[in-house]
């Protein structure tokens, strides 16, 4: 899956990839050190930490980053009650990934 | 004056009799040595009295030998009233002695005398000596008596506590009536005196008194009863309400224990083990069989025992009747109780059970959109940029594809198990296995030839449906070579009954704290090896399953050092 996050927002040149992390932890310490705009965060993590329950941690460590809630679960409401979570995707909707991304961090949609 | 107190010798002479009937009854239909004393007091001053009766009022020659008789009556009676009290409770030695030997004294003394004093005679010195005697006699016996039931009536249930303390106030009239008689001025037949009218009253009054204590009537007891019913309703009540066997205990053996005096009381269930207590419970109990002062309530799935006192048998005989009705009522409210028990651990069980499908059912439903997402996504890229897209970054997508694709099938195909497993709608077609040829077709489709090593004899069979056979087995290779570290040792063990397959990697085994879950549905043990292989989790639940499913079982043996996880595979041997 993180792949294929990389190779769909691969397509807009404007965004950059700086780092992945398979636990939250280790994104935790990513955020802090590379300052993203955004974060693409997955629920079902390795580690201790889900996605929901790191994503206030994130936030403090990064707090410029918005962060997106992208999981195949059906958690839009707890998504909406956490206020760190600046916006949820589930993954069927993959198509949209893109253009979710590009209203977080106000980019214009790309000439056709 | 006469005729009063003639007419209250005759009225006090039926009531006595009357007295020694039913003592002689009760004594006959119930026996005991308790019952036994009552009648012996009775009828002794029984037949005082009717003796009294005829007897001239100036006897002489061998009408004076029948009154001593009826002195050492007189002091034997109080003597049989002492021992009927003794029977509950002992005194100490020295005052049995004291008892016995005042008894002696006063029996034996008279005998002493050649004549007695007439009516209206003056008495002797000697006489006077001897009047006192039997007043110290009958004083200490019958106050001891009197004060010993008084006592004994405390904290009693009501019907037991008014008998014991209506027999006592009838030994303290008897010994007031005695004393007057004794330190009253001697009177002749024909002018009796106040003295000799109010001792006779005293000695009518307690005539009903002993009567109503060692029988009351049933208008008397219903009336008496009526205190307790109100806290008997109350326990019915309880136990009505009681949803559970401590309740029901706890609304019992207070009230039994507070009717009977008792000790203790405990409910025991069927095994003899004690489910609730009421008191100082004894660190052990008969079995079943009641003695004197434990009493055995018997239920349809157990029983109520109550440890009572020495005074119960005789004066809670009416509670013990009325308790065992409780038992009855006992009975029904323990089984509602152990019904709601079973309800509430069913309710339990179907929410544990919903709780669990809920979380499998999130958990299926993430786990299938996943490689769903990735086909429709890598899809999705590929029609959008297929004209820019190189021919590799083609075949890679491609490749996703259909990884993805593969993932999803095998999810779907595990999904599919688990149901019929759990619809119990797996028929396994039991067939004999030699299992040295299966493996080793197994492993060699596997491609794990190199690194797997089969060390089972030939001629081992098990008997199980080939196809799960295949399916267990290949799950825990793949799985060793997935989670552990080559290479895979497959051994077997043999009994009559039964073969265990032994499959032996040297990784690191399972992490002790996965170990609670390692057979659960969607489980992944979080180690470096895991982060890396994407199985479903379903596999040792299958693999579980399956086992079962044809007479066996799947288990986990801790890993020792140098050798890595071990699962043991026991299927049945052929039949």
């Amino acid at each position: 899956m993180r792949l294929f996050v990389r190779l769909a927002l691969s397509r807009d040149p404007r965004l950059e990839i700086l780092g992945e992390a398979t636990t939250a932890e280790e994104a935790i310490e990513l955020a802090a050190t590379l300052d993203p705009g955004l974060i693409v965060l997955d629920h079902g993590l390795d580690g201790v930490l889900t996605g929901l329950a790191a994503a206030p941690l994130l936030k403090a460590a990064a707090p410029r980053a918005k962060i997106l809630l992208f999981t195949a679960y059906d958690m839009a409401a707890e998504a909406r009650a956490e206020p760190a979570i600046d916006a949820f995707l589930r993954k069927d909707e993959l198509g949209r990934l893109l253009s979710v991304v590009r209203q977080l961090l106000e980019l214009d949609p790309m000439p056709a | 004056m006469r005729d009063v107190v003639e007419a209250l010798a005759i009225v006090q002479l039926v009531l006595y009799v009357a007295l020694a009937v039913v003592a002689a009854v009760r004594w006959v239909t119930h026996g005991g040595a308790v019952r036994g004393w009552v009648f012996a007091t009775f009828a002794i001053l029984a037949a005082i009295l009717v003796t009294g009766q005829v007897l001239p009022e100036e006897p002489t020659g061998g009408a004076v030998w029948v009154v001593k008789v009826l002195v050492v009556g007189l002091a034997l009676f109080p003597y049989c009233l002492y021992r009927f009290a003794e029977a509950f409770e002992p005194s100490r030695r020295w005052s049995q002695r004291l008892s016995l030997a005042l008894t002696i004294a006063a029996g034996g003394t008279i005998f002493l005398f050649g004549d007695l004093p007439q009516g209206g005679e003056p008495r002797s010195f000697a006489f006077q000596l001897y009047a006192l005697l039997i007043l110290v006699q009958w004083g200490y016996l019958l106050g001891r008596v009197s004060v010993r039931l008084w006592r004994g009536g405390r904290g009693r249930a009501t019907i037991a506590r008014r008998r014991m303390r209506t027999l006592s106030l009838g030994s303290a009239a008897l010994a007031i009536a005695l004393a007057i008689g004794v330190f009253a001025p001697a009177t002749s037949p024909d002018d009796p005196g106040v003295t000799q009218v109010i001792t006779s009253v005293l000695a009518l009054i307690a005539a009903p008194l002993f009567l109503l204590g060692v029988s009351p009537p049933r208008l008397l007891l219903a009336t008496w009863r009526r205190a307790d019913e109100r806290a008997m309703r109350q326990a019915e009540a309880q136990l009505m309400g009681a949803s559970n066997e401590e309740d029901v205990a706890n609304a019992l053996l207070p009230h039994i224990g507070q009717a009977l005096a008792a000790h203790s009381a405990a409910l025991l269930d069927a095994q003899g083990r004690v489910v609730a207590s009421y008191g100082t419970p004894p660190s052990h109990y008969d079995d079943g069989n009641a003695t004197d002062t434990q009493l055995s309530l018997p239920l349809s799935r157990g029983r109520i025992v109550v440890e009572a006192d020495s005074y119960t048998p005789y004066f809670g005989r009416e509670e013990t009747e009325v308790l065992r009705e409780f038992a009855a009522l006992t009975d029904v409210a323990l089984r509602r109780a152990r019904i709601a028990d079973r309800e509430r651990e069913i309710a339990h069980e179907m929410a544990r059970a919903n709780e669990a499908m809920r979380e499998f059912v999130a958990i299926a439903s993430h786990d299938l959109r996943t490689p769903i997402s990735l086909v429709r996504g890598y899809a999705s890229l590929m029609l959008a940029s297929w004209e820019a897209m190189a021919d590799e970054d083609k075949r890679n997508h491609v490749a996703a594809i259909e990884r993805q694709g593969s993932n999803l099938s095998r999810l779907v195909d595990d999904l599919l198990t688990i149901s019929r497993l759990d619809a119990k709608a797996l028929e396994p077609d039991i067939r004999p296995v030699r299992l040295t040829a299966a493996l080793n077709e197994i492993v060699r489709d596997l491609g794990r030839n190199e690194d797997t090593t089969c060390d089972i004899d030939d001629d081992v069979v098990a008997a199980v449906d080939p196809d799960h056979f295949g399916r267990m087995v290949r799950n825990l290779i793949e799985n060793a070579f997935v989670y552990g570290e080559p290479p895979v040792e497959i051994t077997a063990s043999v009994t009559d009954s039964d073969v265990t397959l032994a499959f032996r990697d040297h990784g690191e085994g399972v992490p002790a704290e996965f170990l609670p879950r390692l057979f659960e549905r969607f489980s992944r043990a979080e180690t470096t090896k895991t982060r890396e292989a994407r199985g479903t989790g379903l596999g040792l639940s299958i693999v579980r399953g399956l086992a079962v499913a044809n007479g066996g079982d799947v288990t986990y043996e801790p890993a020792v050092e140098g050798s890595g996880a071990c699962f043991a595979l026991r299927l049945p041997r052929k039949r």
